[in-house]
């Protein structure tokens, strides 16, 4: 009975330590994967940022892009209409325009 | 003896649940806190593949057809180039015995000469060339600019994505 109880008990000791490392791995794996998913969603947060800055820039230079083919559009229109007024100023009756 | 043995086997067995219980719960608490930054990774991920899906297809189309019109409006552009410059040579061709006319005339009245040269179709020519640098070259030059700005971002936005394929594959 004395010597079941003692190798039960260092037995127990033994499994006490394996469980103990053991469990400490999964934890500390948990951990650095929580500290990973931590990273990783501050570097996706960053790249979300940057991603949407590009969005708004390219947002913003197709407006441009839109006022100044319109202004271009009017400036054409009121070249061809200088240029109409020199051929009539010149006498010329050529006001051939597009 | 006997009992003590007994008592410290039995202590051992509690550490032994103890242990086990104390990892399910760390263990636990740690998924837990790991479920919420897979959420925001995910809503990261599709805020970005809606914004850059949306944006892509729109400003293909539109680099495509600003490029067609900058085309036409170049060409348009070129031809009232050539007829200004026609203008021109037609105008300061002429401007030789027209200047010895206007001093003629501003001899004899100032005044008089002060409104023709201000009407005088050289001024019209002068007008009409700044006309041309100032507003039309600009704008041709600044849409130029800005149709490039969009395809360069769009390329460094592909590249991006190219070198995070999380963001183009949802795969967390």
């Amino acid at each position: 009975m004395l010597e079941g109880l003692l190798i039960g008990g260092v037995a127990l000791i033994i499994i006490n330590l394996v469980v103990r490392d053991q469990t400490q791995f999964r934890i500390t794996r948990l951990r650095s994967e929580l500290l990973a998913l931590r990273s990783e969603e501050r570097r996706v947060a960053e790249r979300r940022d940057e991603v949407e800055l590009m969005v708004a820039q390219i947002a913003d230079a197709l407006m441009r892009a839109d006022r100044r083919r319109q202004s271009l559009e009017k400036g054409c229109g009121k070249m061809q209409a200088l240029i109409d007024e020199i051929r009539a100023m010149l006498g010329g009756d050529d006001t051939t325009g597009d | 003896m006997i009992w003590f043995l007994a008592v410290v086997v039995v202590g051992l067995i509690a550490v032994l649940a103890e242990l086990l219980l104390s990892y399910q719960k760390r263990a636990h608490e740690l998924r837990l806190l790991q479920d919420p930054l897979r959420r925001r990774i995910r809503g990261h991920t599709k805020a970005m593949q809606d914004a850059v899906g949306g944006i892509q297809g729109i400003a293909t189309e539109q680099v495509a057809a600003f490029t067609t019109q900058l085309q036409g409006l170049a060409r348009r552009v070129d031809e009232l180039r050539e007829a200004l410059r026609g203008l021109e040579r037609q105008v300061l061709g002429d401007a030789a015995s027209i200047a010895a006319h206007d001093d003629l005339i501003e001899e004899a009245d100032s005044d008089a000469g002060k409104i023709d040269a201000e009407e005088a179709p050289e001024d019209k020519v002068h007008q009409a060339q700044d006309f041309l640098r100032q507003e039309v070259d600009e704008h041709r030059l600044s849409m130029q600019r800005d149709v490039e700005v969009v395809r360069r971002t769009l390329v460094l936005l592909e590249a991006k994505l190219r070198r995070a394929p999380s963001v183009a594959t949802d795969n967390t």
